[in-house]
């Protein structure tokens, strides 16, 4: 079948040629942006430490220090959650290996250091909170763009002094069971800073419990190259009112550092920091 | 002042004057009749009772609290089944699904539509129309943003009007704010090697060993025995968490509809159902005061029309007191709808109330005329005639009926407060029209001379049957003084007896018991209460004042909360209690593969071991991995726990004894840093209790204090007072023996009974010494005197009797049981406090004459038989 390699083969240059006029000519499309989002550098590795702070509906403040370290192999990622504080849950660890093949099951381990040992954990719904936080692990790890359907609401918008593209997201009829599954999300507002593709604001339509969710970035800073928000605030609504909100303030961000594989074995996790 | 003498002048100069002004009064009050609202509440506290505060606090500070409808699901083998589980799927995806919206909504929306830009216009019309589905919300969100845009192309009054419509859909299509069952309900476990927090299942089970494995997965849970699952796997339970508030009764009623509908109708099984709770408690106690109301009304109407007719045997007589009380019920009712006080479910009988104690005045002001003119008097002086007998008598009666009723308004309970004061304001329009209307009345009706003509022709006689009843109740007394000594022994001995009965009375508010029992309701919440974990709930709330950060993760706190919990289990009442550590216990097992020597707490005896950070990071671990039932238990910075704890009672009693051991075992073993609190709907019941109790002890003193003032106001003797007092004393106490005996208890319904019997009790002690006293005072010797009395107001006393009796057998046509029972003992009171007052008060009138007095010299016996 060469002829249909070559009818792929041209089609995919010519629809290259064709992005990329359209990139240059008429600005970029929703999903184009969406694509570049998605793309932007994240480095190959990554190692930070976040601060996060937990607020309930009665502005009660719970903190959680906690060590990142995340290791990109192409399309897989591997990650490391170590946390630091507080003193009654230090060293608890968990590892996931996120595998771009949807067809493999993630894998991920939990470390209790007052158990003494390693146990699998499935991995559970993405949709879930991501330490008991307003985020999701979808919020943390991204999201598969080929699932959505992405339009523009307003191509200009000045958002604090900010211009942005202003996308609206909806799962994609054929994907919409698992979008929801991975994501628990009906729909999505975001908003993407122009200069450097990063996404600083986002509304998200939450299926369970009928909530709606208000992301903000903050503090967007360039470390070695790569656009980086330091602040993270996750606002859950429920009929207009706050139910419950996170604040993630990320520090000591290094990319691109030598991180040895073995890193992510169950023993580093029982190692600890 | 004469009062008599002024209602005298009004009526006989103004007749028409004085009957329009009633009338016109009538017919306002009658505008207000349709805006009368019925509140079927079986809260019997106001929303501002701490026990009700309480409960709102608690539904601030934990998820899960507010009140739910549960719908069990009894299969004959095993919910395990393919269909079985497949329905549960779509009954908890129909329930989440449930909206208040109706057409009504829907045209609205499409009205406010028209007034749109077209773009924002078609939005909204599509969403006027579309069916109302889980991710509706969001595209009425969706058309609020667009709002936004479009606004400076809207007129402002649109926009506010649609904003405010959309709202109010958003409030309506969330009356649910979630579903707990099999289906919908994480479970923690090892599946494929793996720690689990997930949905117990997604898809149904394809074959009999995943259905097996299923089973196993769900039973050897026992956080999912008696709340999921019951009765080894043939009952499962869905409850249904509402986002109404209490005072919310029709959307509740509505809710409680569609659900009945979908489980009957739109996804039927083979499985039987039930469906019970709090919610669905109110719902269908609507439904039934609704049906009641207006079968009571009519009963009652014509119960008292047959009393009427019996009584006069004329049309007239039949409509003079029929219309007093009448428009009577029309005015007390107009006062309330105007006050916006609706009927609650004692209230609803306020008919029954006013016309069987509002009639007596009628009865014998017709009465009394009738025998006036039967003497010969003509239209004017026998109205005269009448009033100047009559008045005083009437007022005095009123207002000690109404006194009474409003020493039952002295009380917490809303129902019993409203019941006594409109009772008690119907006894005073009653009082008025009788005096006003019925005189002015008989002025203006044309009066045929036969009575005049009769009473020319021979002296006025009474009928044979009048004869023969005037004789037997003189017989009666005359048989009474004849054994006076025995009746007084034996009315001792009865009074010792039914003591003893009353001491064994019960204190008991049971809203499932309102309900006969082939109800839907009743035969629900029983099932619920035997073969599932139970209908009520009550929450259980610990404080921590203590220094430390999270105490609630503290080793030693959580030991005493572990016993807490063992002792909970273990009560009678308890179906089952949840909390935290069951939770905590749970994730422990599972992460030790469900080896059964770790299916406990994790606490160790040596507080610094590094085991006790085990339960920090076995609750971090539980929230990492998407459980979300933690909030239900504790807040977030762990220095309060609760513990939700279903009833298998819905007793107050039953459930007041259970609080009663829990604060006992509180006081006992917490530690001085940990506090008990108790909220949730039944502790509102438990609360109720003590209400109804503290309602009874001052509404009884205070009835018995007016009647006191008012008795020595009228008699101006020590003696007279305290004899009036014993027909009182004695009926309450037989009242109470019988419910003591019977194992009736003391509930909202019975409360009301004892002041009925000194409202209406105390007329009969009132009548008859006051004429027997008016008659000494005239010279009379005792005999005589008593004669005479017996024949006018013994007659009477009778005559009141039986129509207040029989008024309040309406009641026993009710289908709400207190109502029923409260008919009953009306009914059998009424009989009680005439017959002691015709016995026991001649009786115990003798013993006070002095042994000197020419009176008891000559024994009555003897006088009787000479004459």
């Amino acid at each position: 079948m060469k002829f249909n390699r070559y009818i792929i083969i041209f089609g995919f240059i010519f629809s290259s040629l064709f992005l990329a006029a359209s990139l240059s000519f008429a600005g970029p499309s929703a999903p184009g942006v969406m694509e570049k989002v998605d793309d932007r550098e994240t480095g190959e590795t990554m190692t930070s430490d976040t601060l996060m702070v937990l607020i309930s509906k009665g502005n009660q403040k719970r903190r959680r220090n906690i060590k990142t370290i995340r290791k990109e192999y192409r399309k897989d990622t591997k990650g490391i959650i170590f946390f630091v504080s507080p003193a009654d849950v230090r060293n608890t660890a968990y590892m996931s290996f996120d595998w771009d093949d949807a067809a493999k099951e993630d894998d991920s381990w939990l470390y209790l250091p007052a158990l003494g040992k390693v146990k699998r954990v499935a991995a559970g719904d993405k949709s879930s909170s991501f330490m008991g936080s307003d985020f999701s692990y979808s919020d943390i790890n991204g999201i598969k763009i080929e699932d959505w359907d992405y339009t523009f609401v307003k191509e200009s918008y000045s958002l604090e002094g900010k211009d942005t593209w202003v996308i609206q997201g909806l799962p994609k009829k054929q994907a919409r069971h698992r979008v929801l599954e991975e994501t628990g999300y009906l729909k999505s507002i975001i908003w993407v800073q122009k200069d450097n593709w990063v996404v600083i604001k986002a509304k998200y339509w939450v299926q369970k419990g009928k909530k709606i969710k208000y992301f903000k970035a903050e503090e967007i800073k360039n470390i070695s190259g790569i656009w980086t928000p330091l602040k993270l605030i996750m606002v859950t609504t429920s009929k207009g009112k706050v139910t419950h909100s996170s604040i993630l303030t990320v520090s000591n961000v290094q990319y691109n550092l030598p991180v040895k594989d073995t890193y992510f074995t169950t023993r580093s996790m029982e190692q600890g920091l | 002042m004469d009062i008599s003498r002024i209602i005298r002048w009004v009526v006989i100069k103004f007749p028409g004057t004085t009957l329009v002004t009633l009338l016109l009064l009538s017919v306002l009050a009658a505008t207000q009749l349709p805006y009368l609202e019925t509140d079927p509440s079986p809260m019997l506290l106001a929303p501002d009772h701490e026990s009700r505060v309480a409960i709102r606090k608690l539904r601030q500070t934990y998820t899960g609290a507010n009140s739910g409808i549960i719908v069990m699901l009894a299969a004959k083998d095993t919910i395990f089944k393919r269909d079985t589980l497949a329905r549960i799927k779509e009954l908890t995806r129909a329930f989440e699904n449930l909206n208040l919206i109706t057409q009504k909504d829907r045209d609205h929306l499409i009205s406010l539509s028209r007034g749109c830009p077209a773009d924002l216009g078609r939005q909204i019309a599509k969403l006027a129309n579309a069916p109302i589905e889980s991710d509706t919300w969001m595209h009425i969100d969706e058309v609020k943003q667009t709002l936004e845009f479009f606004a400076e192309d809207t007129p402002t009054g649109t926009i506010k009007n649609l904003t405010a419509t959309l709202d109010l859909w958003l409030e309506k299509i969330s009356p649910i704010k979630k579903v707990s069952s099999l289906s919908s309900t994480d479970n923690i476990l090892v599946r494929n090697d793996r720690l689990e927090v997930g949905p117990i299942y997604e898809s149904i089970p394809p074959g009999p060993d995943a259905l097996t494995k299923l089973e196993e997965e769900v039973t050897s849970n026992d956080m999912f025995q008696n709340i999921l699952i019951s009765n080894t796997s043939k009952n499962t339970s869905i409850n249904i968490e509402l986002n109404l508030s209490e005072e919310n009764i029709k959307d509740r009623y509505l809710i409680y509809k569609k659900v009945q509908e979908i489980v009957e109708n739109k996804i039927p099984g083979s499985e039987n159902h039930y469906i019970a709770g709090l919610p669905a408690v109110t719902a269908a106690l609507g439904k039934v005061m609704e049906d009641d109301s207006k079968k009571l009304f009519a009963i009652v109407i014509f119960l008292v029309m047959t009393c009427l007719l019996i009584t006069f045997r004329m049309l007239k007589g039949l409509l003079v007191p029929l219309s007093v009380v009448l428009l009577s019920l029309v005015v007390t009712l107009g006062v309330k709808a105007f006050l916006g006080i609706p009927l609650n479910i004692i209230t609803i009988s306020l008919p029954v109330f006013i016309l069987s104690i509002g009639v007596a005045d009628g009865i014998h002001m017709f009465s009394e005329y009738r025998d006036c003119l039967l003497r010969g008097l003509g239209k004017k002086e026998a109205v005269e005639e009448t009033l100047d007998h009559l008045t005083m008598p009437v007022i005095m009666t009123s207002l000690t009926t109404g006194a009474a009723f409003y020493a039952i308004s002295i009380t917490k309970i809303v129902q019993l407060k409203y019941c006594g004061l409109f009772v008690c304001l119907g006894a005073m329009v009653a009082m008025v029209f009788s005096l006003f209307f019925i005189p002015a009345l008989l002025m203006l009706l044309p009066e045929k001379n036969h009575h005049k003509q009769r009473a020319k022709q021979k002296k006025p006689s009474l009928s044979y049957i009048e004869k023969t009843y005037s004789q037997f109740l003189v017989g009666i007394t005359r048989k009474a003084l004849e054994n006076c000594v025995v009746i007084a022994s034996l009315a001792g001995i009865i009074f010792l007896v039914f003591l003893f009965g009353a001491s064994k009375v019960k204190v008991d508010n049971n809203s499932v018991n309102f309900f006969m029992e082939n109800s839907d309701i009743y035969i629900s919440s029983h099932a619920l209460n035997s073969q599932g974990a139970g209908s009520s709930r009550i929450n259980f709330l610990i404080s921590a004042d203590s220094q430390e950060t999270e105490p609630f993760k503290r080793p030693e706190n959580l030991r005493v909360i572990k016993d807490f919990m063992a002792f909970l289990n273990n009560q009678p009442q308890v179906g089952k209690a949840m909390g935290m550590t069951e939770l905590i216990r749970r994730i422990h097992f599972v992460l030790n593969d469900e080896d059964p020597l770790f299916n406990r707490m994790p606490i160790s005896q040596n507080e610094d071991s590094p085991s006790n950070h085990l339960i920090s990071q076995l609750l971090l671990l539980y929230e990492n991995g998407g459980g979300d039932a933690l909030s239900d238990y504790v807040n977030p910075d762990y220095t309060r726990l609760n513990l939700p704890v279903v009833l298998t009672t819905n007793s107050s009693l039953e459930t007041k004894a259970l609080t009663d051991r829990v604060r006992g075992f509180a006081n006992q073993r917490f530690p001085d840093h940990l506090s008990l609190e108790i909220s949730g709907s039944a502790s509102i019941e438990a609360a109720t209790t003590s209400e109804i109790v503290k309602g009874q002890i001052t509404g009884l003193t205070v009835s018995i204090l007016v009647v006191l003032v008012m008795l020595v106001i009228t008699f101006r003797k020590f003696w007279y007072t305290l004899i009036a007092m014993i027909p009182l004393v004695m009926t309450i106490t037989i009242n109470f023996g019988v419910m003591g005996f019977l194992g009736i208890p003391l509930d909202i319904g019975t409360s009301i009974i004892s002041s009925v019997v000194i409202g209406i009790g105390v007329d009969y002690s009132i009548h008859y010494l006051s004429r027997l006293k008016t008659n000494l005072d005239k010279g009379m010797t005792f005999t005589t005197a008593l004669d005479d009395t017996v024949r006018h107001s013994g007659k009477a006393i009778v005559s009141n009797a039986v129509t207040v009796g029989c008024g309040f057998m309406a009641l026993w046509f009710s289908v709400l049981t207190p109502l029923i029972i409260m008919g009953w003992l009306i009914s059998l009171t009424m009989v009680v406090s005439a017959l002691c007052a015709l016995v026991l008060l001649p009786v115990f009138f003798y013993f006070t004459l002095p042994k000197t007095s020419p009176q008891k010299i000559s024994t009555p016996l003897k006088r009787l038989e000479q004459e």
